[in-house]
């Protein structure tokens, strides 16, 4: 199944690229396209978690690989029907989003399921450069250009470390495959080693843009089309952190709870100085960005426990954040397609011109803040379960009083929409009724996973539990 | 039946929101059958309460998050039903008071607030009851910011922050109170039940003291304790009329209850060791509440600082660990709930007609208005503990109960001030806003408003004089939790 979802995605998005400009007046059934192959791919996902094996020697097949394949394609399913929102698609056709889209999904599926460290900077690539060409779609405008290029830079960066990181680390050990470099790792751990690993967590820091690699995040944001800035908000992150997982607990052998460590110092100061740089934004999708950073941050301090229990909240996170995440963005996309600007200033108002969109901005925003019974709450809570399990109590403290920081400025963002009165010149509010619908479903289901989250959970469980 | 009680009014906010009622006809309508139904049925739950056995009713546990250890455990008891009853009179009390607002959305957010409070008073596991302690924060930040006054904005979100540090670091230590815990037990639950079970092995943690402090905080800001008071003026004074009454009569419970609930249950020991300095902020308040009352000009913020008076008496009553301090606590909160529910409904009202709440600028409002008069001469009379009226009882309970443990026992002379000291701010009140001759004139209060000031008066009065309304009730609910801490004492 795993293999059926790689040539599918693979060959997919060759389709898409090459029917593209035939359709470039009809978005709407290059998104359906895309759509079916998503929706194929998640079931293929769901049925592939029975699989055990390694593909060729470098994809693990099993359960976590198969939760990767699902996630990633939710999120592609829902790129894939977020892109028919503009009328007339994008600037530069709507074909080559879909297929940069599903190469991107690609990606993720083999970072995740990688066992060979080969295979992890190939499917890191293939995902970054996805994303770098979707980053700076908005050509038409400076800012575009410019989040792409400077995106590009820094994450070049990152995989330069990144390969010298494992280079370093292959000098030690001999060896690439995982199972190799957890055999040489397992006893002592070298000097040149630990400089070998901390080169890859800096590597990677940079793409899941923790603090202080995450200079880029808040340009790219604002540069890009928010649809892409919500694709690059959730399926690049949700890739790496199972990724790191996966590293952390079988590549990184006796390592393994030093990384951890580190992790969890980056983790924590994402966190706060992420919390409180965002108090200043006032462009939503700079906002966004640092909240992305915060959020990167919690995950990365449930990824530092290295447990059960964290690994489980590593998952409910991403799928709680993936919902809340994308259905905002979803929102940001429908209102920039409509002439509304993604800035405080010109969202004022709006739960008044439009109560209905009002509200769904609240429920994403709240889950965001992490207020309970929605997902973002026992998203947060199981985080912090898992650090009173591990006993980290110093990092449960500081993380808990950041999320006080957290409210103030999701609130303004709540502020802005019930409470100051809309513009003069406000222009007519459009909500596109595709985007309505995607978006009321998305907000059901972030209250559906905050009030009966346990199924979700049960899978997550077992999925996760395959690594131990 | 605890069920009912939490979600039917939660069901009914989405079902108000989704309305197409421009006017909020139907919405104030459904809203007021609700909290009517709720508290009837709340009501029935109340009487039909086996006083002599005392325990739990209507019990429910459901597997929520078994993999945590946590499930939606909920059950009424003799502590917290004289909660739950009051809280759907005091929602259709704030409908009733709120009879001209046009917007759905407000009562939407009533009957939110409602349901919220409930499953507060009624969880019997700690993340269901941090759940609704942090769901009650969002539609009480918007029934202020949107329909409160002049500086609306500035105290809902100070209400917001300050509400939230306190909840944050309850949550810490109720994470820390389970993983802590899980040894004796044998797992990881946050079952409430359960862990008072361990309350022995808790109170022998080294960071015993710790995790008391992380519930304290969250219950102090609450209830609100000098010197983390400072919210509640700003918030109770811009607040709509509706909101204050929800303030004052239940979100302040939150703080006592969960102080009786969880700090005296859970840390007996800790609760002990630290009772002199409970015992010093409840000085404070009383005292420095009183005085903060007597300088005030705004009539909604005067009430707003009586509230850090009178729930001075019920953190004295909790930091004396008697039975009758107990007591005098639970009736505090129940009694200062009508009775300054009562106040700020007729202040609103009067606010809406003198369209200031300016003390000076108010005259003879007796004179002009004599049932709207009569109503507040009454509040202000019960808000200074007047004999016959429910906050007699409640304060002198507290106070005697103070007068009985050694550690309280010297500032209950001090306290006596405190009394004398908010008597005179009342009565000063009294005799600026209600006597004189009015100048000009004020429209009484209309059948409607009557509706919703009488069961308040009638309370009042009854709790005023027949104690045993309610005495039975408290006693059930604090006996075994003194049986308890006794045992985990020795």
């Amino acid at each position: 199944m795993t293999l059926a979802v790689i040539v599918l995605l693979a060959f997919g998005g060759l389709v898409l690229a090459l029917a593209a400009p035939n359709f470039d007046d009809r978005p709407g059934a290059l998104g359906a396209l895309s759509g079916t192959v998503f929706g194929a791919a998640l079931i293929l996902g769901l049925l592939a978690a029975g699989e055990e094996g390694v593909l060729y020697g470098a994809v693990q097949l099993g359960p976590l690989t198969a939760l990767a394949i699902v996630l990633l394609s939710l999120v592609g399913l829902l790129v894939a029907a977020g892109a028919t929102i503009r009328p007339g698609g994008f600037a530069l056709g709507s074909g080559e989003v879909h297929a940069l889209v599903m190469w991107g999904v690609l990606g993720g599926v083999l970072l995740v399921g990688s066992a060979h460290l080969l295979i992890f900077y190939l499917a890191l690539e293939l995902s970054a450069y996805s994303t770098y060409v979707l980053v700076g779609y908005d050509r038409e405008r400076r800012f575009g250009t410019e989040a792409a290029a400077k995106y590009m830079m820094l994450g070049a960066v990152g995989s330069a470390l990144l390969l010298f990181g494992m280079a370093l680390v292959y000098a030690e050990t001999g060896s690439l495959g995982y199972g190799g470099i957890a055999a040489g790792l397992a006893y002592q751990t070298s000097a040149l080693a630990l400089g070998g690993l901390a080169l890859m967590l800096v590597g990677l820091g940079f793409k899941l843009a923790w603090v202080p690699f995450h200079a880029w995040a808040p340009d790219a944001y604002q540069g890009a089309f928010p649809l892409m800035a919500g694709f690059l908000s959730t399926a690049p992150k949700t890739a790496l952190a199972l990724g790191l997982a996966v590293l952390l607990v079988r590549a990184f052998g006796g390592a393994g709870s030093v990384v951890a460590g580190w992790i969890g110092g980056l983790a924590l100061v994402s966190v706060v100085l992420g919390s409180l740089w965002a108090l200043l934004q006032t462009d939503l999708k700079r906002l966004l960005a640092y909240s992305t950073i915060v959020h990167m941050g919690f995950l990365g301090l449930a990824l530092s426990t290295a447990s059960l229990t964290g690994f489980t909240a590593v998952g409910y996170y991403l799928v709680a954040y993936i919902v809340t995440s994308l259905g905002l963005f979803l929102v940001l996309e429908a209102l920039e397609a409509g002439g509304i600007a993604s800035t405080l200033e010109a969202w004022k108002g709006l739960g008044r011109r439009h109560p209905l969109v009002g509200v769904l901005v609240a429920v994403f925003v709240l889950s965001l803040a992490g207020v309970p019974l929605l997902a973002g709450f026992l998203a947060k809570f199981y985080v912090f379960a898992a650090l009173a399990q591990a006993g980290a109590w110093a990092a449960l403290v500081v993380a808990v009083v950041m999320v006080v920081f957290g409210y103030y400025f999701y609130f303004r963002i709540l502020a802005a929409v019930f409470l100051d009165a809309p513009g003069e010149e406000a222009p007519a509010l459009d909500f596109s009724p595709t985007a309505l619908s995607l978006v009321i479903l998305l907000a059901l289901a972030v209250v559906a996973l905050g009030v009966w989250p346990q199924p979700v959970l049960d899978w997550l469980h077992v999925a996760v539990a395959s690594l131990f | 039946m605890t069920l009912m009680l939490i979600f039917l009014p939660i069901a009914a906010a989405a079902f108000v929101g989704l309305l197409d009622d421009p006017r909020a006809e139907a919405a104030k309508r459904t809203a007021l059958g609700v909290a009517l139904f709720t508290l009837l049925a709340s009501l029935w739950v109340y009487v039909a309460y086996p006083v002599s056995h005392g325990g739990f009713v209507s019990e429910l546990k459901l597997a929520w998050l078994p993999l945590l250890g946590s499930s939606f455990h909920v059950g009424l008891d003799g502590l917290s039903l004289p909660f739950v009853a009051l809280t759907p009179l005091l929602t259709a009390v704030s409908v009733l008071a709120s009879w001209r607002k046009t917007d759905k959305g407000f009562f939407a957010l009533m009957l939110l607030l409602q349901g919220a409070l409930v499953g507060v008073f009624a969880a019997l596991d700690l993340i269901v009851f941090f759940l609704f302690f942090e769901a009650v924060l969002v539609p009480m930040y918007f029934m202020i910011a949107l329909w409160g006054y002049e500086q609306r904005r500035y105290a809902a979100i100070k209400f917001l922050i300050y509400s939230l540090v306190g909840s944050v670091f309850m949550l810490a230590a109720m994470l820390a109170t389970a993983y802590l815990a899980a040894p004796a037990l044998g797992r990881v639950s946050f079952d409430y039940l359960e862990l008072v079970s361990v309350a022995g092995y808790l109170a022998l943690l080294p960071a015993a003291g710790w995790l008391f402090w992380g519930f304290a905080l969250a219950f102090l800001i609450k209830l609100p304790a000098v010197p983390l008071h400072t919210w509640l003026p700003h918030a109770h004074t811009q607040a709509p009329t509706a909101g204050s009454i929800f303030l004052a009569g239940l979100l302040l419970k939150m703080g006592g209850y969960g102080l009786i609930r969880f700090n005296l249950a859970l840390f007996p020991g800790e609760l002990e060791r630290f009772a002199n300095l409970l015992a010093v902020v409840a000085l404070v308040s009383i005292v420095y509440g009183a005085y903060v009352t007597l300088a005030q000009r705004d009539l909604k913020r005067l009430i707003a600082n009586s509230s850090v008076n009178h729930m001075g008496y019920v953190l004295l009553g909790i930091a004396s660990m008697t039975a009758i301090g107990l007591h005098g606590a639970v009736y505090q909160m129940v009694a200062h709930g009508v009775i300054t529910g009562l106040m700020f409904l007729m202040v609103g009202l009067l606010a809406d007609r003198t369209h200031t709440r300016e003390i000076a600028a108010m005259k003879g409002v007796y004179n002009a208005a004599p049932v709207l008069g009569g109503v507040l001469w009454l509040a202000l009379l019960g808000g200074l503990g007047l004999p016959g009226l429910a906050g007699f009882l409640g304060e002198f309970q507290s106070l005697w109960g103070g007068f009985l443990a050694d550690v309280t026992r010297p500032y209950v002379w001090v306290a006596v001030f405190g009394i004398v000291v908010l008597a005179g701010a009342m009565l000063w009140t009294i005799q600026r806003v209600l006597l004189g001759k009015a100048e000009e004139a004020l429209e009484d209060l209309n059948p409607v408003e009557v509706a919703a000031a009488a069961p308040l008066v009638f309370l009042a009065v009854l709790l005023g004089l027949l104690p045993a309304a309610l005495t039975p009730w408290i006693d059930a609910g604090v006996q075994p939790l003194l049986a308890l801490v006794q045992e985990v004492l020795k």
